[in-house]
């Protein structure tokens, strides 16, 4: 996945590369190494383009779906975009509406990977784009959250947001993003840009509509010294791929990423990340869990690269996927590329159902059979969460992952 | 891992100065360069084949014709034009010799230099060995002796047209005649290889072995092997290639298919050693090689053993298809690379079977210039109730400049089927350092235990016929880890 360190190009040129690639590249099908478990096949036939409806939002369901989350809401609906008033945010915040702005939008594109399917769509299609700035302050408290709240549109329609986070010098930002567009193709594209020293917490729902076809691109690009904290959930939607592009530009930087895709009917999750260990000295941790129930699908692809001066990188990767259902499919690629000799890596993968004897001394305890199940289902997605470093995050992460197990009992 | 000048000279020696890049000088038998039907056919001729071979190779032809060359391996191949390959050569001497006497002196002497004198072979206990010198199997010793217990051991040019019906009924079962590009062009032009046939009840009384070369310049080397393992029956067969030193790439596109009935067990072990090009990448063999084997029956096993240390570029994943109840495959590997050497290689395990297990342990020792890959497939399909797999691939690179890579895919459409994957690419643990600090080794003592560890589980697999490349092997590991 080649990402290009290069100079800006104008926003008209930028959308004119995407077309030329979509172009000749298309919707992907399994026959292509990087969809090969994640077929785009029937995009083909699709008529989506840009959704054109602005309609109002819904901010009852907003509430419904992130009342436990305390911040400041940034509204998007398609093209519709609702930012708090910039006198209501607290000093070092500021949230721009850039979507008119292509000087700013071709900047925010610097990093993104030439030549790919996400980015490209994205620069084809963008039906609101968004900067957010944090800034160092004085004060001693930590800022208050920025929610992302993605919703609208509608089935026949697709939209195409885009939103970049530039987290400056030194400064620690809190932004939490909820999808649960109703389109029929959702395509977000979201940069997090952290500057030296700076910090991030983050956390990501993906709670969309049952036919929504989900394709989401996160990139997370790492100054020295910085730290990421990342915790994504896929819930919703029909299919649905989460990428995540990391990219450390920076020596000394951490990313803690953590991942769970919970699947059930027909659902197709897929998490493809991509760690780009480019400079020396730098860690990376990731725990990936699936669960799926019925005929669920579930694919990780997880590549980590360390290139040939990246010495000293310490990357490790985790992947497990728990199979409640005989009908439910799990694959896995993890993959790891590395160029440099002094470096500790490793990824592990494991695919299977509950282990018996667990489950029969639950049982010889005189805990139900079906309380049993739920409780190791719990077990094995709670180490994850611990993962989770904002106290607000964790209890609103953990919460959703209670509905959805609710739900499936 | 940091490397020392005695690491990167230990593994110069071992895979840089390549020692079998003599020539041997007699005449072949070539037919002209290039490939169309015509060629197939002077192919088949030249063989004394019946109709429904060349009929065979044509179908894999015409199939040929209509692929492409896969694309999707870490390695970079440049062209090959396959019109400008010979793709039949036959010492011209070696028409069917009787006995090891028959042989062109010249031809054993090449053998002499590769370390497998045939005339010692026959003192040397328990090996036979069919020797494949380019294209037709000059000797085979030991027939009468294996012949006695039922085994037949011949080249299968023999097995053509001596048994017609065990061919008509494997060749292709396993790798289908289009089956992926190599195996195709290997279906089409195979010039020679082995045929082994155990019957029920059999165990081999001896390991069987086969050693190939590729002498004449420009040829292509296909051979085909097929082992069959009738019920309760047991065999071990060995590979060693190595290939004389050429300026321009050699090509091999060999296909191996193992059949294993039920209660059987075959264990396939191979040191690749073919020669690796230069340190510019100039020459060296490619190696495009289709090794599959299926456990038909229950309770059949089939066990990979492989050393890899030659080739240019390596492309090679010898599989297992677990079709019985309770069926075991194995593959356990080692490969080495350096220079400008390219590797993909790795193993696909297909459990169809309830109850079959696998075992996948691979080591990659990666050094100079060289990109090395495991790639590999688990498939745990419906029926596989409780099936298990266990995957292992750890990586050491030797100097900054090479690359380690690793690419499992792991498929599970049953629950009950446990997969395990786990790869790493690291120094020698510290916990284990001083552990063994600790108990009074010094640090050089130690950390030759713990590297010796690294190869092990695939060293203690290769039959003792194969231990003097096998050490050299767990000799590099050694120095590339001290320092």
């Amino acid at each position: 996945m080649p990402h290009k360190l290069s100079e800006i190009i104008s926003w008209p040129e930028q959308r004119e590369k995407a077309k030329t690639y979509f172009d000749s590249y298309g919707w992907p099908d399994n026959r292509n190494e990087a969809w090969k478990y994640t077929s785009l096949a029937h995009l083909k036939e699709g008529k989506f383009t840009a959704s054109s409806d602005s309609a109002p939002i819904d901010s009852a369901q907003v509430i419904d779906s992130a009342a436990q989350l305390e911040g400041f809401y940034v509204e998007i609906s398609g093209s519709a975009v609702q930012l708090p008033p910039q006198d209501a945010l607290p000093n070092g915040i500021s949230i721009t509406d850039i979507t008119a702005d292509d000087n700013a939008r071709a900047a925010a594109f610097t990093h993104l990977a030439d030549n790919h399917l996400l980015p490209a769509l994205s620069a084809m299609h963008q039906t609101s784009a968004i900067a957010i700035d944090i800034e160092k302050t004085d004060s001693a408290a930590p800022l208050p959250a920025v929610i992302l709240n993605l919703t609208g549109s509608n089935k026949e329609g697709a939209c195409y947001p885009f939103v970049i986070v530039r987290v400056h010098k030194g400064a620690e930002a809190r932004i939490a993003e909820i999808h649960s567009s109703h389109a029929g193709l959702s395509c977000p594209l979201m940069v997090y840009e952290v500057a030296d020293d700076a910090k991030l917490q983050h956390i990501r729902l993906q709670a969309e509509a049952s036919y929504t076809t989900h394709l989401g691109l996160n990139q997370m690009q790492m100054g020295k010294n910085s730290q990421i904290n990342s915790f994504a959930i896929s819930m919703g939607g029909a299919l649905s791929r989460l990428e995540t592009h990391s990219l450390f530009l920076g020596s000394d930087a951490e990313l803690a990423q953590s991942a769970i895709y919970l699947g059930r009917d027909r659902q197709h999750h897929d998490i493809t990340s991509f760690v780009a260990h480019e400079i020396r000295d730098c860690a990376s941790r990731q725990l990936i869990r699936g669960v799926l129930d019925d005929k669920a699908r579930g694919v990780f692809q997880g590549k980590v690269r360390v290139a040939p001066d990246a010495q000293k990188t310490d990357g490790q990767q985790m992947s497990r996927a728990l199979l409640l259902s005989r009908d439910a499919e799990a694959d896995a690629k993890p993959e790891l590329e590395i160029f440099a000799d002094d470096v500790v890596c490793s990824h592990g993968a494991t695919v299977g159902e509950l282990d018996e004897n667990l489950m029969f001394y639950l049982k010889s305890r005189g805990i139900a059979e079906e309380d049993a199940r739920n409780m190791l289902i719990d077990a094995f997605l709670v180490d994850t969460l611990d993962e989770i470093e904002d106290p607000d995050f964790a209890a609103f992460m953990t919460s959703q992952i209670n509905r959805w197990s609710l739900a499936r009992r | 891992m940091v490397a020392t000048t005695e690491t990167i000279a230990a593994v110069e020696d071992a895979t840089g100065a390549y020692k079998y890049g003599f020539v041997t000088d007699i005449e072949t038998e070539k037919a002209p360069k290039g490939l169309n039907e015509d060629i197939i056919a002077f192919i088949s001729a030249k063989k004394d084949e019946p109709e429904w071979m060349l009929e065979w190779r044509l179908k894999a032809y015409r199939h040929w014709l209509k692929m492409a060359s896969p694309d999707w391996a870490k390695l970079n191949i440049p062209a090959i034009d396959y019109q400008d390959v010979y793709y039949y050569a036959a010492p011209k001497s070696a028409e069917g010799p009787k006995s090891l006497d028959e042989v062109d002196p010249e031809l054993l002497a090449t053998y002499e230099k590769l370390g497998i004198p045939l005339n010692e072979q026959k003192m040397l206990a328990g090996v036979a060995v069919d020797a494949v010198f380019d294209s037709v199997s000059v000797a085979t010793t030991f027939r009468e002796e294996l012949a006695k217990s039922g085994v037949i051991f011949c080249p299968i040019s023999e097995a053509i047209r001596e048994y017609p019906e065990l061919i008509k009924k494997y060749m292709g079962s396993v790798v289908p005649v289009a089956d992926n590009y190599f195996s195709a062009l290997n279906a089409a032009v195979f010039t020679d290889g082995s045929f082994v046939y155990i019957p029920k009840g059999v165990r081999c009384p001896m390991e069987l072995s086969t050693y190939f070369r590729i002498n004449e310049k420009n040829t292509g080397q296909f051979e085909r092997t097929l082992i069959i393992a009738e019920d309760n029956s047991y065999v071990s067969y060995l590979e060693g290639c190595t290939a004389p030193q050429r300026d321009e790439n050699q090509l091999h596109a060999a296909v191996v298919e193992l059949v294993a009935m039920e209660d059987a067990e075959i264990k396939y072990s191979t040191v690749q050693n073919w020669y690796p090009g230069d340190e510019t990448g100039k020459g060296g063999i490619y190696n495009f090689v289709t090794k599959r084997g299926i456990c038909r029956g229950d309770r059949a096993k089939i066990s990979w053993t492989q050393v890899e240390t030659g080739s240019a570029i390596t492309w090679k994943y010898p599989s297992c298809i677990l079709k019985g109840k309770d069926s075991v495959g194995e593959f356990y590997s080692v490969a080495v690379t350096n220079g400008a050497q390219q590797a993909d290689t790795g193993t696909k395990m297909i459990h169809l079977g309830e109850g079959s297990r696998s075992t996948i342990i691979s080591k990659g020792i990666s050094a100079g210039k060289s990109q090395n890959t495991y790639r590999g497939l688990v498939e745990v399909h419906k029926p596989a109730e409780g099936a298990r797999n266990f995957t292992q691939c750890d990586s050491l690179l030797v100097g900054d400049t090479c690359g380690a890579h690793t690419v499992p895919y792991i498929v599970s459409r049953n629950p009950s089927g446990k997969i395990e994957h786990e790869a790493t690419t690291s120094r020698i643990s510290e916990d284990q350092l001083f552990y063994c600090l600790q108990r009074g080794m010094d640090e050089e003592e130690s950390v030759s235990l713990i590297v010796n560890g690294f190869c092990k589980e695939v060293m203690k697999e290769l039959p003792m016929e194969f231990a003097v490349e096998a050490q050299k092997l767990i000799g590099i590991s050694l120095e590339g880890s001290v320092g």
